[in-house]
């Protein structure tokens, strides 16, 4: 259902899409469809298509092939082993995997938080492939899972999907390849794997575990959430920064230390952008002061004319 | 050109050192907050940073600034342009000297022509005194104190001879504009009566003197026997009595000039006591005069006799260190007499003939026009606009300072696709 701006008496409807106005609104389920509605005016396809799977026909075991494909109740009639093959088809099963770590909890001079802009943006996503008919789950992390809603359809899994999500805060340490690695767990097939985080848990276990969710065959796409101030260093002063995860304090000059401070993030995110291209993976970098819905509709309709599925 | 009226106030100049020093070696106080790209950060020595280069060059030359128009603006800078000159040129500072002698033959008019000089000044002052080079004095004084402008004395008087010369009017400074205005004619003749003599020729004698164009005529004319003696006691020792009788008589017959009998003296000779006369502090002050009379008379100089004074129960108190009978007694009661009993000499106020009008002209001059050099006391400046400049300054400053933190040098592009 596409709803006219003008038409719509939620005065929600009149606000800017400033993400720090929409962040000041409790009702995430409102929110995430307001932003929906705003992005998906214009799109005449459906930016995400599912890879669920029927069943076909058996075949012979060969070896190599994954076991837990075996049909074992038939291997205990027939004492042969048999594989079941699948047929694909359009549903879609999208698990969105979201940082709830201390770091995200971080504004700069936004508005709104990391958290608070991802976890937008997830209910926006959720809203999105809910509204397809698709099934959606969530997935909350920090040092390990915080909360977790299985990929499921329908309107009321939705909302209480986003009452989770609204309910979820941010702390901790980041731990994100066991995150990963739960949530590729947790996906029963082939299907949409989304991580929302501003990925600073750079370990190998990550890529490890983003590789292992490209070779397995999901479609994986990762929103690098950041703000501004962590593009530029916005500081000129001596200042004392604290680390809020590990507590780690750096003494610093903001004005000597810039320029070092800018290389360094520069090859920071060219770094995942070449890791997400190397494997497939779809990095969208948003900036916290970007209207959510303009961000969302950029990727989305790219998506949708690039043919990506 | 600029002038400074307070030109000490240019050593606070050195205050500019203040924030280049604050800037290049206070440390600040390192704030902390929160940011989670540490990893990213190159920790940086505080010691190197603060020695390597000032933090904010811009803020450094705005606070630069700010002290530097602070310290202008204390020094009261004034900028004598042309028609500033011209401005001050326009107007006259001008100090006026009334006359009020009993000459004066009209001192409402002296009041009508000073109320006169007085209305077109730019700034005046009205000296009212009857001695003339007083109130030059004056005058000279007050008008080195007023503000640019052409400066102007005007003495409104009947300019008896002697009242003033052109020496009196030399301490002026060249510059300074001179007008004589007359005030009326003073009669062709006057008269007064002079202080009388006793005993003078054992009797008591009253002169008169006649002042007119020709000269000054003296007259005496015999008046009675004189007052007794009685303001004056001599004490010595017994046997000097009758000695200090005489020498009081003899004192007594080059004439007494008459006076106020309240003036009571003790001179008292060697051998001679006050008895039960209290002493007491010398106060009042005809005995403070008489003392400095006797200081300086030449009667006991020339006598070699040094005579003390004191205060005895409301009576001047004098002992001589020589006996009633010495031949310098006489000289000493005659001391005492015109110390305690000073005689008038005719009034200069008495005289008749005045300045002739071409020498007043001879006096005038017109004051000179301001010069750049020659400004007189500077009253006003420009330092209200550095004043301004520094606050527009320090609003600016403040401004900056809060923007600095928050303002990026570059903006990043998000890449959203």
């Amino acid at each position: 259902m596409c709803v006219s701006p003008g038409r719509d008496p939620s005065p929600l409807m009149n606000l800017a899409l400033d993400p720090g106005a929409l962040a000041a609104i409790g009702d995430l389920e409102l929110v995430s469809k307001r932003i929906v509605d705003g992005t998906i005016s214009g799109l005449h396809r459906s930016p995400f298509h599912g890879y669920s799977a029927e069943f076909s026909q058996y075949r012979h075991y060969r070896p190599g092939d994954d076991l837990k494909y075996v049909d074992w109740k038939l291997f205990a009639r027939t004492d042969r082993v048999y594989t079941k093959q699948f047929r694909e088809t359009t549903n879609l099963v999208c698990q969105i995997a979201l940082d709830a770590s201390a770091s995200m909890d971080y504004a700069g001079r936004a508005g709104i938080t990391k958290f608070g802009y991802a976890r937008l943006l997830a209910a926006s996503l959720a809203h999105l492939i809910s509204r397809q008919g698709d099934a959606v789950g969530l997935v909350t992390y920090a040092d390990a899972l915080k909360s977790y809603q299985p990929s499921r359809g329908g309107q009321a899994h939705l909302r209480s999907l986003l009452v989770a999500l609204s309910r979820t805060s941010p702390g901790g340490r980041t731990d994100a390849a066991s995150a990963l690695v739960r949530t590729l767990d947790l996906l029963k097939r082939r299907g949409l794997l989304v991580l929302v985080s501003d990925l600073y848990d750079e370990s190998a276990a990550v890529e490890q575990a983003l590789m292992r969710a490209s070779h397995i065959g999901h479609e994986v796409i990762v929103f690098h959430v950041l703000t501004r101030a962590e593009v530029d260093l916005p500081f000129r002063d001596e200042v004392e920064l604290e680390d809020p995860e590990t507590g780690r304090i750096v003494l610093t000059n903001g004005a000597a230390a810039v320029g070092s401070y800018r290389e360094a993030i520069s090859a920071f995110l060219e770094r995942w952008r070449t890791r997400c291209a190397t494997y497939g993976i779809d990095y969208v970098r948003v900036l916290t002061d970007t209207p959510l819905d303009a961000a969302l509709r950029a990727y989305l309709r790219r998506r949708v004319l690039g043919g990506a599925a | 050109m600029i002038r400074w009226l307070a030109p000490g106030a240019l050593a606070g100049l050195l205050l500019v050192a203040g924030p280049v020093v604050v800037h290049l070696l206070a440390r600040r106080h390192a704030r902390r907050t929160m940011f989670p790209a540490t990893q990213f950060v190159r920790a940086t020595q505080a010691a190197a940073v603060r020695l390597r280069r000032p933090t904010d060059l811009g803020l450094l030359a705005l606070r630069l600034a700010i002290v530097t128009a602070a310290v202008l603006a204390a020094a009261q800078p004034l900028l004598v342009t042309r028609w500033r000159l011209a401005q001050w040129n326009a107007r006259v500072s001008r100090a006026v000297i009334v006359d009020t002698s009993s000459s004066m033959p009209s001192p409402e008019m002296a009041s009508r022509l000073a109320a006169q000089e007085t209305a077109g000044a730019f700034r005046s002052r009205r000296i009212d005194t009857p001695d003339l080079r007083d109130g030059l004095a004056r005058a000279k004084t007050w008008i080195a104190s007023a503000p640019p402008s052409r400066r102007e004395v005007v003495i409104i008087s009947d300019f008896q001879r002697g009242a003033i010369d052109r020496d009196s009017l030399a301490p002026l400074a060249a510059d300074v504009g001179i007008r004589l205005v007359r005030a009326g004619a003073g009669p062709a003749e006057r008269s007064a009566s002079l202080t009388a003599v006793d005993f003078w020729r054992g009797a008591r004698w009253q002169p008169s003197a006649v002042v007119d164009d020709a000269g000054t005529r003296a007259r005496w004319e015999r008046d009675g026997s004189g007052e007794g003696l009685s303001w004056l006691e001599v004490l010595a020792a017994p046997a000097d009595a009758a000695a200090a009788e005489r020498a009081k008589r003899a004192a007594a017959s080059f004439g007494v000039p008459a006076g106020d009998d309240s003036r009571r003296v003790l001179v008292v000779f060697a051998g001679g006591e006050y008895g039960a006369l209290i002493a007491r502090t010398v106060e009042a002050a005809w005995m403070v005069e008489a003392a400095r009379s006797l200081h300086e008379s030449d009667l006991l100089r020339d006598a070699g006799i040094r005579v003390t004074v004191e205060a005895r129960d409301g009576r001047l108190g004098v002992r001589a260190p020589i006996a009633a009978s010495s031949s310098n007694a006489t000289a000493v009661l005659r001391a005492v007499m015109l110390a305690v009993r000073p005689a008038a000499i005719a009034s200069p106020e008495l005289e008749t003939l005045t300045i002739p009008d071409a020498e007043l002209a001879a006096w005038r001059r017109d004051p000179a026009p301001l010069t750049q050099r020659d400004l007189g006391r500077l009253d006003e400046s420009d330092g209200r606009w550095l004043w301004a400049l520094a606050l527009v300054l320090l609003g600016v400053e403040t401004w900056a300072r809060r923007r600095r933190t928050t303002t990026p040098a570059v903006e990043a592009e998000a890449d959203a696709a």
